[in-house]
């Protein structure tokens, strides 16, 4: 039946099967880099604003300015500005390997801007708190922003994942592997509309198990 | 000696437009070691600030704030985060941390201390105990009521064994009844262990059932500060009238002269006893002396630091010379305080 359904998807099936490994890797791998780069930012942020515990001017409004500055560029432009800087990190600006860091530029101001949010919604008397029982401005940061928003911040990494997979689907267009490429290649250039479809299937799914799974552990997070 | 002192303390915030804000002026305030020191003020008056000089989390722009001798505000990091460890803080809303046990909660000020876990788990099972909550170290903070927090957070207040304890409004969210068995432990606390007590409110009830001394708090500044009976006894300051009045039940309103109905003959007096005569027996005496009824419509009397504080407010009815006789009796004694009225709500005398 898949066959009949699908036929353009089945008889390129080990590209399809490929493009959809190399999805995940673009996601696992620059998730993971841009999730700890957007932590750091976030808490600089958090920590210098002028109500912080430590606040610092300079460097909130640097940091400010130029997580704006780059939010504001659309991402397919913003993979072509990078084209030189990815080459030059990267060796290659095609492909899984030359699409890591375009997609780590493009995700990483919207992740902290989302992390930022989820560590200032915390009821800032517990902050207070840390200050009064004599904890350090570092244990402060670990132990009650970090370990009270674990929970938001598990919320708002899923809205992030769900936001990169779709970054990875454009990336595809200017030759960066992934389902996106397969979509572009076969659905769109050969016009074979069931690939477009099994493409959509797919990120449906990737999407779904996301969710859930951000959902789950967020769950558990609170008490 | 005193424990903590505030010599000529102002603070002022600088806001964003240029402009500033005085929140404390001229603050003097000596509390003494063991006792139960009281600030009273409306919101806005600067109480919190006040209390976050003390712990040195805000640094005066002027004057010093003093700890056991030692100038706070020429405190280094490493000096400030040893004082605050010696001073526990309990807050309105409790401020436990959600994702951890009690257990956690209260072991959160030592947790950095390297402590072996052994001592950690005596130190805050004891520390639960003094609160009357061993059995809920496992429970999260959503399984317990708004007392039950309260304690919890008295609890890790306690956990760094500290010589003083701030109440920042600590009672101010909970109901009368959890407000009374809080404050019934905060003094149990003071007694027992001499922990001294800083209680910042705005409710004159906790002055009145927990402090021995006082200070008034408006505007940033101390309008009037003295112990607990006095200043029920002698409000000077219109403030300290005002809060004093929240307090009781003696208060001559419009629906109250309605609902009395005077007859032309007849006076509305309200008596407020100064010094502790309470007991004397005036109303018999009067109605003795001076043939007149003495009808009791009100009666207020508490008992502050072991001395009976209050009033009465009574009906007086007989022959007019009689009855203003009396009036002029009880005007003439120094310790009664007297506010005549007729039915038309004016004072007469």
């Amino acid at each position: 039946m898949l066959n009949k359904l699908f036929p353009n998807v089945i008889a390129n099936l080990d590209a399809f099967r490929t493009s959809l490994l190399q999805t995940i890797e673009m996601v696992i791998i620059s998730g993971l880099i841009s999730f700890v780069i957007s932590l750091l930012l976030a808490i600089v942020l958090v920590v210098t604003k002028s109500s912080g515990i430590a606040p610092n001017r300079v460097i909130w409004n640097c940091l400010d300015k130029i997580v704006n500055l780059f939010r504001s560029i659309p991402f397919i432009i913003l993979i072509v500005a990078l084209i030189p800087t990815t080459t030059w990190i990267s060796g290659t600006a095609i492909g899984v390997k030359g699409t890591i860091f375009p997609l780590i530029v493009g995700i990483t101001p919207f992740f902290v801007r989302q992390i930022e949010t989820a560590l200032n919604q915390l009821d800032t008397g517990l902050i207070e708190t840390g200050e009064a029982i004599g904890l350090t401005k570092w244990q402060i940061v670990k132990s009650i922003y970090l370990r009270e928003t674990s929970a938001a911040i598990a919320r708002v990494s899923t809205t992030t994942i769900v936001s990169l997979i779709g970054l990875t689907a454009i990336v595809g267009v200017v030759g960066g592997g992934g389902i996106g490429n397969f979509a572009i290649q076969y659905g769109y250039q050969q016009n074979q509309f069931d690939v477009t479809i099994a493409c959509i299937i797919v990120l449906l799914i990737l999407v779904s198990i996301v969710q859930i799974a951000g959902t789950l552990i967020s769950q558990k997070l609170v008490h | 000696m005193s424990l903590i002192d505030l010599q000529h303390v102002n603070k002022r915030f600088e806001l964003d437009d240029q402009k500033s804000q005085v929140v404390l002026k001229d603050i003097d305030l000596s509390i003494q070691s063991g006792e139960i020191f009281g600030i009273i003020g409306y919101s806005g008056a600067g109480k919190s600030t006040l209390i976050r000089c003390i712990n040195g989390i805000e640094k005066p722009t002027k004057g010093l704030v003093k700890f056991d001798g030692n100038i706070v505000n020429h405190f280094d990091n490493p000096k400030l985060l040893a004082l605050r460890r010696k001073i526990g803080v309990i807050f309105q809303q409790f401020n436990l941390m959600p994702s951890r046990t009690i257990f956690d909660n209260v072991a959160l000020p030592i947790k950095y201390n390297h402590l072996n876990s052994k001592v950690v788990q005596s130190k805050v099972l004891a520390a639960l105990k003094q609160v009357g909550l061993s059995d809920k170290a496992k429970e999260y903070p959503a399984a317990l009521s708004g007392g039950q927090k309260q304690r919890v957070a008295i609890a890790r207040a306690l956990i760094n064994d500290p010589k003083v304890i701030l109440c920042d409004e600590a009672t101010s969210a909970l109901d009368p009844k959890t407000t009374k068995s809080i404050l019934k432990l905060l003094k149990c606390l003071n007694r027992e262990k001499g922990i001294t007590l800083v209680v910042v409110t705005h409710e004159m009830d906790v002055v009145e059932n927990l402090c021995d001394r006082v200070a008034v708090l408006d505007g940033g500044k101390i309008v009037e500060q003295g112990d607990v009976y006095s200043i029920f006894a002698k409000p000077q300051s219109k403030l300290t009238r005002e809060f004093v009045n929240t307090t009781s039940k003696l208060s001559v309103s419009k629906s109250l002269l309605k609902a009395v109905a005077l007859k032309p003959s007849q006076r509305l007096i309200k008596l407020t006893f100064i010094d502790g005569t309470t007991a004397e027996p005036e109303i018999s005496i009067i109605s003795r002396r001076f043939q007149v009824n003495a009808s009791i419509i009100l009666s207020d009397i508490k008992l502050i630091q072991s001395k009976l504080l209050g009033g009465l407010i009574i009906i007086l009815s007989g022959e007019h010379q009689n009855v203003s006789d009396a009036i002029k009796y009880l005007n003439s004694h120094k310790k009664i305080e007297v506010e005549v009225f007729n039915n038309a709500q004016q004072i007469i005398s």
